[in-house]
């Protein structure tokens, strides 16, 4: 088993409609750059709105159908009780810590 | 009996403006007595509304006009949006898929839906004159 190249991406502070463009920018970046192994360390994110979800979705998706990933870790309750919400919690591989969630990504 | 608090905020139509409203759903929630997550919630609802605003009925036009007012009336808290940019029909918003592998989900209507389930109860208008309003209600438990 050998462990995988993650590309780790840790946005502060609002994931609103002002904020989600700057991670879409980012997060799009690094795909173009083949780093096709993402994880969203969200400890530093206060807020998300239905436009940062959109922006992780959106990746979530570009990620998997260049062979690669997105998880998440880091999840603030009230973060989580929206993703829940949403039903985000299915889609995504979610951890409690970074440690946990980059020794998931294992090809 | 203490007066029942009344907050007013009025802004232009612009997303640089989501942060001093957050703030200032902050403190009426505060003041109204609500605890973190259920001013998490209101602050969300009202982000989603006013995101709505700004994104389709001004278009990304940052000259619009936003009033948000928020009362508390008994054991309820009343948000009420105004704008005066294209009418919004609630109809022509679909309802997000939020189950079911990803390959099905759609998420077009997320916000409207997040005001929904965030909020005891969500109604829109749209008056000739006045323009759209929306008004929220959280009740207090």
């Amino acid at each position: 088993m050998k462990t995988t190249q993650v590309t780790v991406v840790r946005p502060r502070g609002r994931l609103d409609a002002a904020g989600a463009p700057a991670l879409d920018t980012e997060l799009r970046q690094h795909l173009a750059l083949g780093h096709r192994h993402l994880l969203v360390d969200l400890s530093e994110t206060s807020y998300i709105s239905s436009n940062g979800l959109r922006v992780l979705l959106a990746s979530f998706k570009a990620a998997r159908q260049s062979g690669g990933t997105l998880k998440l870790c880091c999840l603030s309750a009230r973060l989580a009780e929206i993703f829940e919400m949403a039903g985000f919690d299915q889609v995504f591989d979610i951890y409690g810590t970074r440690t946990a969630a980059e020794g998931a990504f294992v090809e | 009996m203490a007066k029942a608090p009344s907050y007013h905020l009025t802004i232009s139509a612009d997303l640089s403006n989501l942060a001093a409203v957050a703030d200032f759903i902050a403190e009426f929630s505060r003041a109204s007595g609500l605890d973190d997550r259920e001013a998490y919630h209101v602050q969300m609802a009202t982000d989603e509304a006013i995101t709505n605003i700004v994104q389709h009925a001004y278009h990304g036009r940052p000259d619009g006009r936003i009033d948000i007012s928020c009362e508390r009336h008994g054991d309820e808290l009343v948000i009420e949006i105004r704008d005066k940019g294209k009418p919004f029909d609630p109809s022509q918003i679909s309802t997000p898929r939020v189950k079911g592998p990803l390959s099905r989900r759609t998420i077009g209507g997320l916000g409207v839906f997040f005001m929904k389930k965030l909020m005891d109860s969500v109604e829109f208008s749209h008056d000739a004159k006045l323009g759209n309003r929306v008004r929220m209600v959280k009740r207090i438990r």
